[in-house]
């Protein structure tokens, strides 16, 4: 599925604090990441992993080196730039899931589509309806956060963030507080969204189990990436095991 | 802050008091806004409460000292020897007789006439009621006849002091008259004149000149028209004043009457009535307030820290320990507003102490502080955090531990009447979420609503008394009062003294005024007024209600204030007796033909024709004056000149002078409302922000990571707020009018009536009060909301 260079990432460092409180996010880290791949991004906490998903999806600034997602630079834009840039181009899914206690699941997703429809610069929305039903959850579209569960909620916050039709899906541990059969449930919709929508997509996690389904796999340690392994075979959610 | 056991030993700061203090400081924000709220409410409580006892102490010991007189009597002539029998009327401690005339006076560097009333002072002997008291040089000697001693208000008013001389018409007569003491009299701690609706220092003093001059500037020799008295412990008043006018009725007496109808100790008892009032009413708003604040925040912060509670429950740290330490994190804001609030309200106190002694002029004035006040004050505001922190701390002890370590489950949103209705489907998302955010927590969102409102209420009623005073000044000025100028006569006169005065050049219209003096009978009810005359043609001096409405005169029969009919029981058509205090004295039933809604006075009314019937004969007492600008000074002089005159009122002067008064007062006073207000909305718009932006920080941030820009996320914040404070006007204005008809029956007397009119200009300056401080106050928590950290909310839960 491999295609044009979506992030272009080159000699990434990221440095918290300073003197001897220094602590090393990331060091010196290149990354290509094209469009429509389904990237997992797998290491063990403090490994840097986040840091990198925050610079790519505009949150965080690295404190050397270069990102670019086609032609924007990121290195360097303002805040509005940014949130430009997310709102235009990128959908988050957090581990927490994040959805508004006051809006039903419809709303949630409608609160964003409104957002692009609204914008002149936006490509036009789903249907968040549809959206809704791509992740399985179409009897669900009255129902607030409250009255979900963990995986619907987390099935919601993917409809609201593929409802925009972003370029790139980010993903931080969309897993990480749900169980096993939940968790595949979830990583089903991520992956429909992936080919359905030909939205490219990463997902950090330290869930080794769910690098099956990557077109690649990078291994971070320390702030560096370790190890590339390019998937030739990925195979569906529902043959995962972890 | 409590105390730990631990191994038998007591800890005073205990880790528990620590973290007490770090939560405080951490919402230090939210606490000053409470601390401020509760320092207002305990300073006006502190600053008005203590102005009761310390006014009421000074008004009771100038009393004492000075023998405050308890009855006064005024005749028309009666000899002195007729003192002995009045003072052998049971009852009566002590009698003193004098000659009171009204006077105009010249003062000099005052542009226009003054008045006053000299009293006669019998020199080289003390008197026994009324007593004076010497703020500057000495009384009168018997050897020089032009030796005069003034009052206080007024010689400070026109800078006049020992050495000074003014001039008087005593009986017509101008005299040079030199200052040779000034002096203080509990007779006039509030220096009015009678008739007047304020106090007007400059335009109007007391003179007391020796007795022999009076008398016989007056032609009252070996006479008196004014007696004082003061009775003995236990002494029924009414009885001596029946006594009284019985004694005195052939010699024309106008009847006896109390305290409660002297002006001077009215004004002064009511303005100590109203400090308690407010004082009673500002604190309640206030604390009410901060209680609701304590609430607000305690019940966020005890909500943050579930998982903190159950962690301290599980490791057996007691219910009674915690509940210590919740209420110890909600009484530390309210007790340091509440001590910082004492120092400020003992400061203003002693500022009002120095307002009041320039108002009021009353020996020994010096204020100190009354500590009975400050320990209530303190105690009622612990109450009112305690009232405040009891739901949150209830939760704190009822929270199972094992429930409270799972995290809190999110607003339980469920559809109710409002998600189907066709309404709410029109509606936004954002927009939807706002009208749910207002719904899901009713109560709160609705005392939010109420401390705006009350905001906007505060400013309301403060606005209101001036646009009443204004209100007042304008039907009195310019629709009753239409003169340049009103004469008054030292006594009733023939009509030939319209005549005069219309030869005077520059006089171009004269109107007649007369007040007969009656006793008006109705049953039981008994109420000495003046029937004052009222003229079909008249155009400078008319009867006019509080509707602006122009009264006419009535066929036959009695016109009457509606304030008079319901203190007589009065209704049109009914018949009530007329007794003359004048003259011959006659008795007459007359019949009330209309009760006129007016704004000043106990006034009652009739025709030329009716008037003369009742009075038994023809006269005029005063007339209103057209004079030809032009030729005003000149008019003036002749006037002032003119034998028989005894007073001269310029309307222009007294309108200016009110004026200057309540302008000068206005942004003073408007100034401490607007800042009243102003706490009350910051208070309530920066706390509930604050609470909103602790429970929804989370979602609001996570939606900035979705693209949202900083003003979308602020408006989806702040909505809530918007649309409380736009629903908070009409229920403010509307508290504020309520608030208002308050005032109008706590200050409504006989002496004036407030009208319930509340301007424009009031109301906008109400809501513009609680906008922009509200706009202040989210602009505050704005930028804490556009400085949290996008990354946090990610990877943490709460």
């Amino acid at each position: 599925m491999a295609g044009d260079i979506l992030f272009r990432a080159r000699g990434l460092s990221k440095v918290y604090g300073s003197g001897t409180a220094a602590v090393v996010a990331l060091r010196d880290v290149d990354l290509d990441v094209s469009a429509g791949e389904f990237v997992v991004i797998l290491g063990p906490s403090g490994s840097g992993k986040s840091t990198l998903l925050n610079i790519l999806g505009g949150l965080d600034t690295p404190t050397a080196g270069d990102v670019t997602f086609r032609d924007h630079v990121l290195t360097g834009a303002s805040d509005d730039e940014l949130t430009r840039y997310r709102r235009e181009h990128v959908g988050f899914v957090f581990q927490f899931y994040n959805l508004i206690p006051g809006l039903t699941a419809l709303e949630n997703v409608q609160l964003v589509t409104d957002l692009t429809l609204n914008d002149p610069h936006g490509r036009g929305a789903e249907d968040p309806a549809a959206a809704l039903r791509l992740v399985g959850l179409g009897d669900r579209l009255d129902f607030f956060p409250a009255q979900l569960s963990g995986g619907e909620q987390q099935r919601v916050a993917i409809a609201r963030a593929v409802a925009k039709r972003p370029d790139v899906l980010l993903c931080d541990e969309p897993t990480g507080a749900l169980d096993f059969e939940t968790g595949k449930l979830v990583l089903d919709a991520l992956r429909r969204a992936n080919r359905d929508l030909g939205t490219s997509t990463v997902v950090i996690t330290h869930n080794v189990g769910i690098a099956a389904m990557a077109d690649r796999v990078l291994r971070m340690r320390s702030g560096a990436i370790v190890e590339v392994v390019v998937n030739t075979a990925p195979c569906e959610p529902a043959a995962l095991s972890w | 802050m409590g105390m730990s056991a631990r191994n038998g030993t007591l800890r005073w700061w205990s880790v528990l008091d620590r973290k007490a203090w770090r939560d405080v400081w951490h919402q230090r924000g939210p606490a000053v806004a409470i601390a401020i709220v509760v320092m207002v409410g305990v300073a006006s409580f502190v600053a008005l409460q203590s102005m009761v006892p310390h006014l009421r102490g000074a008004q009771q010991r100038y009393y004492s000292i000075a023998r405050f007189a308890d009855v006064w009597v005024s005749v028309s002539r009666a000899p002195d020897a007729l003192v002995r029998r009045v003072a052998d009327i049971p009852s009566v401690s002590a009698v003193e007789t004098r000659v009171a005339r009204d006077v105009i006076l010249e003062v000099p560097k005052l542009d226009g006439p003054a008045s006053g009333r000299v009293m006669s002072y019998p020199v080289g002997r003390e008197i026994t009621v009324n007593r004076l008291r010497l703020r500057q040089g000495r009384l009168m000697s018997a050897s020089r006849a032009d030796e005069v001693v003034i009052s206080d208000g007024f010689a400070s008013a026109n800078g006049l002091s020992v050495g000074d001389s003014i001039g008087a018409a005593l009986n017509g007569r101008w005299r040079r008259l030199h200052i040779v003491g000034v002096a203080l009299t509990p007779e006039f701690i509030m220096e009015v004149k009678p008739g007047a609706l304020f106090p007007d220092n400059r335009r109007y003093g007391v003179l007391w000149m020796s007795e022999e001059e009076v008398q016989g500037a007056f032609g009252l020799q070996d006479a008196w028209n004014e007696a004082t008295l003061t009775l003995s412990a236990g002494a029924t008043e009414a009885a001596v004043i029946r006594r009284l006018d019985t004694l005195l009725a052939p010699y024309g007496s106008l009847g006896a009457h109390g305290r409660n109808e002297q002006v001077s100790h009215r004004y002064l008892t009511d303005e100590i009535t109203q400090a308690a009032t407010f004082g009673t009413a500002a604190p309640v708003i206030f604390l009410g307030v901060a209680a609701f604040l304590v609430n607000l925040v305690l019940a966020r912060l005890v909500a943050a820290q579930r998982e903190q509670i159950g962690m301290m429950k599980a490791f057996g740290i007691g219910n009674a320990t915690l509940v210590r330490h919740y209420a110890s994190i909600a009484l530390t804001p309210v007790l340091i507003g509440a001590v910082c609030g004492s120092a400020l309200g003992l400061w203003l106190a002693g500022l009002l102490a120095t307002l009041y002694a320039a108002y009021y002029r009353m020996p020994d004035a010096a204020f100190s502080p009354d500590w009975r006040t400050i320990v209530i004050a303190m105690a009622v505001t612990v109450l009112s955090a305690f009232v405040g922190a009891a739901a949150a701390v209830r939760r704190v002890s009822r929270l199972p531990a094992a429930e409270a370590m799972r995290p809190e489950t999110p607003l339980r949103f469920r559809h109710g009447w409002v998600d189907r209705s066709w309404f709410l489907r029109l509606l936004s998302p954002t927009a939807r979420l706002t009208v749910r955010g207002v719904l899901r927590r009713p109560a709160r969102a609705g005392l939010a609503m109420l401390g705006m409102s009350l905001s906007i209420a505060v400013v309301m009623v403060g606005g209101y008394m001036f646009d009443a005073i204004a209100m007042m000044r304008d039907v009195h000025f310019t629709e009753i009062q239409r003169e340049d100028v009103a004469v008054t006569f030292s006594h009733p006169s023939g009509r030939d003294a319209l005549y005069e005065l219309a030869h005077v050049s520059g006089v171009t219209r004269v109107e007649p005024l007369w007040a007969v003096p009656v006793a008006l009978r109705h049953g039981v009810r008994e109420r000495r007024v003046a029937i004052s005359l009222i003229t079909p043609d008249a155009t400078l001096r008319r009867v006019v209600g509080a509707d602006r409405r122009v009264v006419a005169a009535p066929r036959d029969g009695l016109l009457m204030s509606t304030a008079l009919g319901g203190l007589l029981d009065v209704r049109a058509g009914d018949s009530v007796t007329v007794q003359v205090l004048t003259g011959r004295r006659r008795t007459v039933q007359v019949r009330v033909d209309g009760l006129v809604d007016d704004l000043i006075g106990t006034n009652a009314w009739m025709t030329g024709a009716q008037l003369r019937q009742v009075a038994g004969g023809s006269a005029v007492d005063g007339a209103a004056l057209l004079v030809d600008p032009m030729l005003r000074d000149s008019a003036m002089a002749q006037l002032r000149r003119m034998p028989g005159v005894a007073g001269i009122g310029d309307r222009a002067a007294v309108v200016a002078s009110f004026d200057k008064v309540m302008r000068d007062s206005f942004y003073v006073t408007l100034m401490a409302l607007v800042g009243f207000a102003t706490v009350l909305a910051v208070g309530v718009v920066y706390n509930t922000a604050r609470v909103a932006l602790s429970e929804r920080g989370r979602e609001l941030v996570s939606l900035r990571v979705l693209g949202f820009t900083r003003q979308e996320v602020a408006n989806m914040l702040f909505g809530e707020l918007a649309m409380l404070g736009v629903a908070s006007v009409p229920v403010g204005l509307a508290i504020g009018v309520m608030l208002c008809a308050a005032m109008v029956t706590a200050l409504s007397s006989e002496l004036f009536r407030l009208p319930l009119t509340v301007s424009l200009r009031t109301c906008a300056w109400a809501v513009l009060v609680l906008f922009a401080s509200g706009i202040a106050s989210l602009w505050l928590v704005r930028r804490r909301l556009d400085r949290m950290d996008l990354v946090a909310v990610l990877k943490t839960r709460e």
